[in-house]
């Protein structure tokens, strides 16, 4: 079907406004000029280079590959499961990847420990899920929902009794802080890793796009239309755990972005995959990127990130409930 | 082109739900599955399709076993129109159609604009072309029948498996589907039709099959049907079929009040 690609231009054009916008607010602002000078290689004042490179830029790259891998997984459930209203934790790799955290925090590991255990323990949730639904005879969709939910409060309730062993004065601060999400502790260490792991995550969905659209049909009917559901349904749900557990391991727990921004970009450009997959990666990269950006500048103490995506998501799904009706 | 079903069984759990159904359908041929709900209709559609892996036996397409077979090599072969489709998301009607020819595209591709082209030929068999740009969602049941039948018409294949088509759709959408079901035989196109109208039955099939129990008890002409005389046994009502201006009309109760 030919689509005519300037139904892209309105997402690029947010995409672009929000990393220069990320690049000149903060505590230290800087004007447009100063951003695009340093970005495009001109000089600019040693200063307003640190600000822009060693500062910055970590969080805005980490931003970007966190915010468009979230809302990708988020799509690509809501597309296997049939479901509109189903997020990427799901399966439960980010209560997963928080107990690894929270776990990694309790027994004093260091930063890059607390990330690789985290992210370890959100694909192991995971293979939980995959394994008992494997071993469940019947409708596969609904086996993997209920382990998923059932894997998933398991590891919230370890969570739960982490944060009860850990000290109060050190690690539960440190625990409680992290699993509300923050950018604040990534470094530009973590860039490469992140970049590798949501770009190869990423891969499968955007060259499955146009399956997604089958398999939003239900099981029956994709499978009647040649699509191999099953091989499907595990290179999705491995793509989406990738990206969370690597989400969730370097930020903590972000929630919404995976269930607000498909529906936002449904609204916009109708469900086929092979629109929404791209433009939900440049509207969940920007929508992470503006809120930390807002979490950095609003106040005078940071802001976790995890807060102020669920106090905008929130309250904004409930606004596109309202006005969209049944056509979410 | 020839379909086979041979010996095939298949349980649900310890239920032994079709037992040893043997079928042979050539080009051209439009079946019509009748029996009451529970008899093995739709799970008898499903078994071919390979949509529920039979416990024995075997269906074959032009000698070549369906069960050994990929996913997709089977659905260039076998098109599915199930009784109600599944549309929680709003895609336009065109969208839809044109995922009818997925089993024609590479793994890693997309449809293209001779696949378009494809899906408004679809629509044009169909007479609905106007509903292209429609939302699925906000079809009545009737336009959203004619729709999935494009859908299975896009993708190439020539075996057309039609789960209850007319249940849900009025007297003049059924009409409108049964027609065209009758053109696409007469292409050649083979139709399996699960369905429960005694009456669109003997009108549009050239060969009834009766189960009971998962058991085929009858196969043959619509001629032969009646000549058995075994649908009041079957129906457990009085039932007389009488032709007439070229039509089969069915009678049900007519002995009663003749007698």
């Amino acid at each position: 079907m030919k689509l005519r690609r300037h139904w892209l231009f309105p997402f690029a054009l947010i995409f672009i406004v929000s990393i220069l916008l990320s690049f000149q607010l903060g505590r230290y602002s800087l004007s447009p000029l100063t951003v695009l000078k340093g970005l495009f290689g001109f000089s600019v004042s040693p200063q307003a280079k640190s600000i822009i490179f060693s500062l910055r830029m970590p969080r805005i790259v980490i931003s970007l590959f966190i915010g468009a891998g979230l809302a990708l997984a988020g799509l690509v459930y809501q597309g296997i499961f049939q479901n509109p209203m189903v997020s990427p934790d799901m399966l439960g790799s980010t209560s997963g990847a928080g107990f690894g955290a929270a776990l990694a925090i309790l027994l004093g590991m260091n930063y890059f420990t607390i990330t690789v255990t985290s992210f370890l323990f959100g694909l192991f949730a995971v293979a939980i899920v995959l394994l008992i639904a494997r071993n469940v005879k019947g409708n596969p969709t609904l086996t993997l929902v209920l382990a998923g939910m059932m894997v998933s409060s398991v590891f919230s309730a370890l969570i739960s009794f982490v944060k009860l062993i850990a000290d109060p004065e050190e690690s539960l601060p440190q625990i409680t802080y992290f699993l509300m999400g923050s950018m604040s502790s990534v470094r530009s260490e973590d860039i490469l890793p992140t970049a590798i792991l949501i770009t190869l995550a990423t891969i499968p969905i955007v060259i499955f796009r146009w399956r997604l659209n089958v398999m939003t049909q239900g099981e029956e009917e994709a499978k009647a239309l040649g699509v191999n559901t099953k091989a499907l349904r595990y290179v999705c749900i491995i793509s989406a755990t990738v990206i969370t557990a690597t989400a969730t391991s370097l930020c903590g727990m972000i929630s919404y972005v995976g269930l607000v921004i498909p529906h936002l970009v449904r609204m916009v450009l109708g469900c086929d995959y092979r629109r929404t997959v791209p433009a939900s990666i440049l509207l969940g990269s920007s929508f992470i990127l503006l809120v930390d950006t807002v979490s950095r500048t609003l106040t005078t103490v940071e802001l976790p990130l995890g807060i102020l995506t669920s106090l905008i998501g929130a309250p904004f799904f409930l606004y596109l409930i309202i006005r969209e009706g049944r056509k979410i | 082109m020839i379909l086979e079903v041979k010996d095939l069984s298949f349980s649900y759990g310890r239920k032994e739900t079709l037992k040893h159904i043997n079928l042979r359908v050539e080009s051209g041929e439009t079946v019509a599955l009748l029996g009451k709900n529970g008899s093995g209709k739709s799970t008898l559609l499903k078994n071919i399709l390979h949509l529920l892996t039979p416990s024995s036996g075997e269906v074959t397409v032009g000698g070549m076993n369906v069960g050994t077979m990929t996913i997709k090599e089977r659905s260039r072969l076998l098109s599915y129109i199930p009784q109600e489709s599944r549309n929680i998301y709003s895609y336009s009607v065109l969208s839809y159609v044109l995922m009818g020819v997925t089993p024609t595209l590479s793994t890693l591709s997309s449809p293209k604009d001779k696949d378009e082209e494809a899906a408004l030929r679809a629509l044009d068999f169909f007479g609905i072309r106007n509903l292209k740009d429609r939302d699925i969602t906000t079809l009545s049941g009737g336009e959203r029948q004619l729709v999935t039948a494009s859908r299975a018409l896009v993708g190439g294949s020539r075996i057309l498996l039609f789960d209850e088509p007319t249940s849900a759709l009025d007297y003049g959408n059924s009409e409108c589907l049964l027609n065209l079901i009758r053109k696409l035989s007469s292409d050649g196109y083979i139709s399996i039709i699960s369905m429960h109208s005694l009456s669109e039955a003997l009108n549009t099939a050239s060969r009834i099959v009766l189960m009971k129990d998962g058991v085929i008890i009858f196969s043959g002409s619509v001629e032969e049907l009646i000549k058995a005389d075994i649908l009041s046994d079957y129906y457990n009502t009085p039932i007389s079929v009488e032709y007439y201006k070229g039509q089969y009309i069915v009678l049900k109760g007519w002995h009663d009040v003749v007698e």
